[in-house]
């Protein structure tokens, strides 16, 4: 017996490890049942669930980049302290004084952008494989929530260096708000805590920031897994001929697709347990992607070794990159251009063009809420992408407009918000 | 049957008005709690120079009241410097004697008057008197400033403008 084995077989080591030595199947469905962690995994996946072009791991790349955020944030919080009087100070210490403080700093910054980045493009990659459909859509409208809290997160954190960067886009930003019919100034004056930016607003954000939306995150975090836990054995995928549209039956998994195209839940019920699939042994027939494979190990090898290359991309960034910090804010001094965080760009943009209320309200309004609604709206039940001409074609034509303007404002835009050609005169703010 | 609420309805019925009112409650002091305490800040009466002091051709800032003043038809206005498209500080262009957002470009004349760009409104006044020989700025009293196309005074630009002007 090996000092592992003596651990594991003592009294204490039993009451801790509930998990059986995986070697069957069977032990390795039971290692879910018993650990907390690992139960909000399912027991089984499609094999295609394993592929990179399924999901480009970046549900799991979100999550490893919000635990980064909190462990580096938690360090952070060690020496900053929310006052106009102390917070452009305490950063600077941080990157002077506290050992290895700018490095931590940098992984915030870079993980938080990273973050916003890993979200949308995991929203998109959803979209393109069609797996809002039903009975997904709740968990869709999740994602979208999930993606505005993310946002949240990084504009009140964006506040908290307190400089010229922060001080102003805040103050645009939270501007913005104040054009929501009846109630936006009651909002803003809220969020604000005053008549203008100040050591209210600081102490406010600083409290949504490390507070209460790390915690709705979390909170949505978990119900997301959760129900994708659940849905994780549907089948999803119609792989096929266009001039074919029957479905292969397939024994073993809760739904099919029928002749009709009609998605169906086998008696009714979703897989809690094992799902009855191949013979064990003595079939060597080769796996079709919907055939379901045990999520240990095969899944979690997958994710480790992702979450291992988001985290090393994340220390390459921050160790090459430092964040940065712009003079002291100074209410009477707006710098020009003054510009938004790159991801609010598009909005900047267009509030140059169109009456604060269409630019600021209505447009971000009708994208969240037109997000929301996708999976209600689009009736048809097929997944394969020959099937979805039109839906992946208005999609991907709202996405290379949004691009495009997010572009124009964070790069293209200079003085006075005047066209700047990028290679000319370098505006752009991270 | 009785008609009468038997006490199985009551409690189940009962327990939701509760939670219900319980709710209201709660939403009704968090809000209370957490609206700002207003007339602290900057909400206050600044004193400036004398009315003589104004100029009438180019403006005088005056920080502490995050305010200019001017001289408009002979008569003092202190003009908001925050501007009412989203709230950066406008600055006055020397050359063109025109404010210009740096912003998003708006552009307004030396009175406040809207002249180009998206702000929905010219630039916001607040309440001017003249105390002891010196004027003084209210900051708590503002008025919105005028709709676009008011010409309060009829001045083109001096000179070339400082930014690109928007296009
Ligand atoms: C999804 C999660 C999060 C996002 C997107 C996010 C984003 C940001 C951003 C953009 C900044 C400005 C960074 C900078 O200028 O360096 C910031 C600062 C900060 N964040 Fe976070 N954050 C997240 C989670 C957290 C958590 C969980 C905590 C603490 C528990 C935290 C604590 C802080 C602190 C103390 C600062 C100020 C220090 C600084 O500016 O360098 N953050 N955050
Ligand atoms: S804030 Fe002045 S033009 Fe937008």
């Amino acid at each position: 017996m090996n000092v592992k084995e003596r651990v594991r077989d003592s009294t204490i080591g039993r009451s801790i490890f509930r998990i059986p030595e995986r070697v069957t199947e069977r032990d390795r469905a039971a290692g879910h049942w018993a650990s907390f962690l690992m139960h909000l995994y399912p027991v089984k996946v499609r094999r295609v669930e394993l592929t990179f072009k399924y999901s480009a791991f970046l549900g799991v790349a979100s999550l490893v980049l919000f635990g980064s955020l909190l462990v580096s944030g938690i360090f952070l919080m060690f020496f900053y302290v929310p006052s106009p009087a102390n917070a452009y100070g305490n950063i600077q210490a941080i990157q002077t004084e506290v050992p290895f403080g700018q490095y931590l700093r940098n992984v915030h910054r870079w993980s938080a952008h990273l973050m916003v980045l890993a979200v949308a493009a995991h929203m998109a990659r959803v979209f393109y494989r069609g797996a809002y459909k039903s009975p997904k859509e709740f968990n869709w409208v999740i994602g979208v929530l999930l993606l505005v809290v993310t946002l949240l997160l990084s504009f009140t954190g964006y506040l908290l260096p307190w400089d010229q960067l922060a001080y102003w886009a805040v103050t645009v930003g939270t501007a913005m708000a104040s054009y929501v019919p009846i109630v936006g100034d009651q909002v803003r004056d809220l969020l604000l805590g005053g008549p203008t930016v100040g050591s209210a607003t600081l102490l406010r954000f600083y409290v949504l920031h490390v507070a209460v939306l790390p915690v709705a995150l979390v909170a949505l975090v978990t119900a997301h897994l959760w129900r994708w836990r659940k849905d994780s054995m549907l089948t999803t995928d119609e792989i096929g001929d266009p001039d074919e549209p029957v479905a292969k039956l397939q024994p073993g998994l809760p739904m099919t697709e029928p002749a009709n195209g009609e998605p169906i839940v086998l008696d009714g019920k979703r897989v809690l347990g094992v799902v009855p699939g191949k013979p064990a042994a003595g079939d060597r027939k080769e796996l079709s992607d919907e055939d379901p494979v045990m999520v240990w190990p095969h899944l979690l090898v997958r994710h480790a070794v992702a979450a291992l290359a988001v985290l090393f991309v994340v220390l390459l960034i921050a160790l090459t990159f430092d964040a940065p910090l712009k003079e002291i804010a100074n209410p009477t001094d707006t710098p020009n251009p003054e510009k938004a965080p790159w991801y609010f760009a598009a909005l900047q943009e267009l509030l140059a063009h169109f009456h604060p209320l269409v630019a600021g309200v209505l447009v971000p309004g009708a994208i969240v809420m037109g997000l929301m609604a996708l999976p209600y709206m689009d009736r048809n039940p097929r997944f394969g992408p020959e099937f979805r001409r039109i839906a992946r074609i208005t999609f991907t034509i709202f996405m290379v407009i949004w691009i495009i303007l997010t572009l124009i404002g964070f790069a293209f835009r200079g003085p006075s918000w005047s066209w700047v050609w990028p290679w000319e005169e370098w505006h752009g703010e991270l | 049957m009785s008609d009468a609420l038997d006490r199985r309805e009551f409690l189940a019925t009962g327990w939701k008005v509760g939670a219900g009112l319980l709710a209201a409650a709660g939403l009704w002091t968090s809000w209370d709690y957490l609206w700002p305490r207003l007339g602290a800040g900057f909400a206050a009466k600044v004193k400036t120079v004398a009315p003589d002091a104004v100029p009438a051709n180019t403006v005088l800032e005056i920080p502490e009241a995050r305010a200019y003043l001017t001289k408009v038809n002979d008569e003092v206005v202190a003009l908001s410097e925050i501007c009412t498209h989203l709230g950066c500080k406008v600055p006055f262009c020397d050359s063109s004697g025109q404010f210009e957002c740096p912003c998003h470009g708006t552009v307004f004349n030396r009175a406040g008057d809207h002249l180009a760009g998206p702000a929905p409104r010219g630039m916001d006044r607040y309440k001017v008197e003249i105390v002891d020989g010196v004027v003084e700025v209210d900051t708590s009293e503002k008025t919105s400033g005028p709709a676009p196309g008011t010409e309060t005074i009829n001045e083109p630009p001096l000179g070339p403008p400082c930014g690109d002007s928007h296009a």
